[in-house]
């Protein structure tokens, strides 16, 4: 029998992004090696920050190209050396599906964004003009074909990163997180594909997806810079205990308080007084989108009889995307002014109405985007800001800051927020908020970016006696392992 | 065992610079369009699409003004209702951004890199490019009356340009230092 | 970009018509009411432009653009005259000429002018879309570079005006419970109509301007990080190869090129005789 010819060969790859003043250098990778068989799908489990998107760009020849920094090591594709390569020149031998669709994104119709490609490889126009219709019509996303990729759901717009993919053919393919927001039958429809086709693939995930189990044939961890292939068979008991171990599925089982599960025993860091107080209420509240708002493509309205906010707890929102997660959180912030209906807070131990602006000092929100409002150099500076106006001594701020530092594990106060991992930025966001000391404290979408640890443990830090913390995701699963209650959304309505 | 650097010659790739054009473009447009406080009826608010075009000019160098202060102010003015004064605009603001963009450039020869007399020299010059240029613009589309009622408004416009710009600038290269490497 | 103009429920023949041909059409116009022709016949083409408009979009579409340069057009009469006061005089007062023949003269033709020219624009960009536009650029040799940049400033825009907003939530509830209300709306927004420039709106403007400065420096840091993604998505998609780039789409050619050409050269000639025989 001959032996399987490795299609992709990496070897020993090292990656450190570039030093700045105060920023340590980042090493990424040590010593990485990873061997892929041809026709091959595989998994890689990394958890966030651990350099899944890095690592997908560096096989596609785009760093260090544009970030700067130093690579080491042997990276082949086949017969050719993919290191060192302008990137333009790999693209139909490497193709990369962005984490974030809306970066890649470049134009203003659907065919033309799928067509952008074989455009610059210098094909003919049928020849273009054929594999844009059969990428469209593969991925199903015909009827939009002269729409601008704009009006595309999240997962459509991943449907059509992969149409593009599909159009060039490349050997390699390359999915950073591309499996988050697909529904399970695109999810099975992707993957058979590639089977089909008999590409190599690397699909890169911070989750465990069921799917995984019947369609990729190997599977890998990265961590601490490496790489090491899971032996434990996909479904077996060894197999999910060590991804339970590593962070990469939740406790199935509901952790009660005599048997916490881990994941809840950094949540209650504090014991939950018997007796709770309502923080917040709401009654009737009303909000309507009219059609075609930033917020949803057709008229959307969220009504909502009665909300109460215990005092001492943690509560999920869960629901799908367009469900009215965001706009409840919007809401209970003062961003957004209901239309109707009255919100009322605790002030002064007594419950009494509040306007928007009273609810824009009264809560904390987490935006999913940490970085819409960071704009200090260094991390000290960012911390201490909301304090300064509080007028305290440059001791008590120096203290709470690395109290705040210490406590979420975030570098030294000297360091850059812009040069930060993704992770440590979230960190930062929870930290300013964190000396804000609001009562209400909104969390959206913090699980993204974040390892299940770390955002139980920020979660834990949130929550206090007299206030309430509301983390919003779409993950039912991470809602009911780490919330006192959960409230779920559809179409607007509570359930 | 190869080691390969990161290519500090990035902003010589064609990508790169197309990249860069688009995204400072886009964000003249949407500093001009954004903030509109009225002061005179003709075209008439103030704006701070000014501020965008000496930041840009200040930070990353004459051709990037040039192209993000004319077309980014021209796709501004074709996205409002004043899309007839877009080839005025092109000409105007780009020229404004090209020059404030030259004399902005110069200490950096001697490496000087933070603020220094000769931003204000390139707002002074760029000033008087818009000031000029609009007036002259103005007379042919509206009259030389017309047009000489635009100019303190201007002229406000440009010292709010100014003044916009070299904090922004600031704290932008504090906030993010990278930047600085971007110019070309 | 700007066809939000329709006439009566869907495309007129003038959106179908081909944009090259638009482009040498609207360029023709424009120059002919800068030239030096007299004021009656300028406002004879100018009816011409309107009732092309109105047959092709509707009367309401001549109003619309006419309705918005209304301001403009007040300020033209009421400040041409005093700059042309030479030459017979209409109205005087106690000796002092307000208002003189060719004062008219002028004021009326830059009326004919602006309005001729805004009405060219609305016109000509409200009956074409985006990427045509962008085509028929590239057919008169606008390079390829050019057209990406052109086509890419322009998706970014919503996304950048969405950050904006976004960054002013952010900032505005951070800061919340330092402010006294009053400041907290929009730091650098919208202020009541009205522009006395009082040295205490001066400072009010100033300030405003400061409390600005954190938002634009953070939508600013955000803008130019996407650069260097945006240039990685670029070059996956293979920016920077030195082949021949291929074209999936261009403009029709072929007869209703030709059609639409020998329109717009019988329009120009039509023009140009028109000009020239009446001089």
């Amino acid at each position: 029998m001959t032996p399987i010819e490795p299609d992709l060969s990496i070897q020993n790859l090292s990656f450190s992004y570039p030093e700045y003043p105060s920023v340590a250098s980042r090493q990424l990778f040590n010593g990485l090696s990873l061997q892929l068989p041809a026709g091959n799908i595989a998994v890689l489990l990394a958890r966030p920050d651990q350099g899944k998107t890095t690592l997908c760009r560096v096989l596609a020849g785009l760093i260090p190209r544009f970030t700067g920094g130093e690579v080491e090591g042997e990276v082949r594709l086949g017969a050719v050396r993919l290191l060192g390569q302008d990137p333009f020149r790999l693209i139909d031998q490497v193709g990369l599906v962005f984490q974030h669709p809306g970066e890649q994104l470049l134009t203003s119709r659907c065919d033309a964004e799928i067509a952008f490609a074989l455009e610059s490889l210098g094909l003919g126009r049928s020849e273009i003009q054929q594999r844009v219709t059969g990428a469209l019509q593969a991925m199903n996303l015909d009827r939009y074909r002269f729409q601008s990729p704009k009006v595309l759901s999240g997962g459509e717009k991943k449907k059509l990163l992969i149409a593009c993919l599909l159009a060039v053919d490349p050997r390699l393919w390359l999915l950073d997180e591309t499996l988050e927001e697909l529904d399970r039958g695109t999810k099975t429809q992707l993957l058979e594909l590639l089977k089909d086709r008999g590409r190599s693939t690397l699909i890169l995930s911070a989750k465990w997806h069921d799917i995984f189990k019947d369609t990729a044939n190997l599977i890998y961890l990265m961590e601490g810079g490496q790489v090491r292939p899971v032996r434990e068979k996909p479904g077996s008991v060894d197999f999910h205990k060590l991804l339970l171990k590593r962070g990469f599925v939740l406790p199935e089982e509901q952790s009660t308080p005599e048997h916490p599960s881990s994941l809840t025993r950094a949540v209650t860091s504090k014991v939950a007084t018997a007796q709770t107080d309502t923080l917040l209420e709401a009654r009737d509240l009303f909000f309507s989108y009219e059609e075609g708002g930033a917020e949803a493509a057709s008229p959307f309205t969220l009504r909502i009889d009665r909300l109460r906010l215990p005092t001492g707890k943690i509560l999920a929102v869960v629901g799908d995307n367009g469900s009215g997660k965001s706009t409840l959180g919007r809401l209970l912030c003062g961003l957004l002014t209901p239309g109707g209906g009255e919100i009322r807070i605790r002030r002064g131990g007594v419950l009494q109405p509040a306007a928007a602006q009273d609810l824009n000092r009264f809560t904390g929100y987490l935006f999913q985007d940490p970085d819409l409002q960071i704009f200090l150099p260094t991390v000290f500076e960012e911390l201490a800001l909301g304090m300064r106006r509080r007028h305290l001594s440059r001791e008590e701020i120096s203290r709470r800051v690395q109290k705040t530092l210490s406590l979420f594990g975030l570098p030294a106060g000297e360091a850059p927020p812009s040069l930060m991992s993704y992770g440590a930025r979230k960190k930062l966001q929870a930290g300013v908020y964190y000396l804000l000391d609001r009562p209400l404290m909104i969390i959206d979408e913090g699980d993204s970016g974040l390892s299940v640890d770390d955002f139980a443990r920020m979660i834990g830090i949130f929550r206090k006696e007299d206030g309430t913390v509301i983390f919003i995701t779409h993950d039912f699963r991470l809602a009911r392992a780490l919330a006192d209650e959960v409230l779920e959304l559809k179409a607007g309505r509570l359930v | 065992m190869k080691t390969e650097k990161g290519s500090s010659r990035i902003v010589e790739s064609p990508a790169f610079r197309v990249a860069l054009l688009a995204i400072l473009t886009a964000v003249t447009a949407v500093f001009t369009s954004v903030v509109k406080i009225p002061i005179a009826p003709t075209k008439g608010y103030l704006n701070l699409g000014d501020v965008a075009i000496y930041f840009t000019a200040f930070t990353f160098g004459p051709v990037s003004a040039l192209i993000a202060g004319g077309v980014g102010t021209a796709l501004a003015d074709v996205l409002s209702p004043y899309a007839q004064w877009a080839p005025i605009s092109l000409l105007v603001h780009g020229l404004q951004g090209l020059v404030a963009g030259l004399i902005a450039a110069v200490p950096l020869r001697s490496k000087g890199r933070g603020f220094n007399l000769f931003w204000l020299a390139a707002a002074a010059a760029g000033t008087a490019v818009m000031c000029a240029g609009y007036l002259a613009g103005g007379t042919l589309m509206v009259g030389f009356g017309p047009a000489l009622v635009e100019l303190p408004g201007n002229l406000l416009q440009n010292l709010v340009g100014v003044s916009g710009a070299i904090p922004l600038t600031i704290a932008v290269h504090r906030a993010y230092p990278p930047v600085a490497k971007l110019r070309w | 970009m700007i066809t939000q103009v329709y006439g009566k429920k869907g495309p007129s023949a003038f959106h179908r018509y081909d944009p090259r041909a638009k482009i040498v059409l609207l360029l023709a116009f424009l120059s002919l009411f800068f030239l030096p022709i007299p004021v009656g016949r300028l406002g004879a083409y100018l009816a011409v432009v309107l009732l092309v408009t109105g047959v092709f979009l509707g009367i309401l579409n001549i109003l619309r653009p006419i309705r918005l340069i209304l301001p403009i057009l007040i300020l033209v009469v009421l400040l041409t005259p005093p700059f042309h006061r030479y030459g017979p005089v209409l109205v005087s007062i106690r000796g002092f000429s307000l208002l003189s023949v060719p004062g008219l003269m002028e004021t009326l033709r830059l009326i004919v002018r602006f309005t001729g020219i805004t009405v060219l624009f609305y016109l000509f960009l409200g009956t074409t879309d985006q990427e045509n536009l962008i085509l028929a650029f590239r057919w008169f040799g606008l390079p390829f570079t050019f057209s990406l940049i052109l086509g890419i400033a322009l998706e970014y825009i919503p996304t950048i005006l969405i950050l904006y907003s976004q960054v002013q939530d952010a900032h505005r509830l951070r800061r919340a419970d330092a402010e006294p209300v009053s400041e907290q709306a929009h730091p650098a927004g919208r202020t009541p109509a009205g522009g006395g420039r009082s040295r205490g709106e001066a400072k009010g403007l100033f300030r405003r301007l400061a409390g600005a400065i954190p938002v634009l420096t953070s939508v600013i840091v955000l803008s130019v990080r996407r650069i260097p993604t945006l240039a990685m998505a670029l070059e996956t998609r293979g920016v920077g190869r030195k082949n021949r780039r291929g074209s999936y789409r261009s403009l029709k050619s072929g007869r209703s090129l030709l059609i639409d050409g020998m329109i717009a050269l019988a329009v120009v000639a039509a023009l140009s005789g028109s000009v020239v025989l009446f001089h």
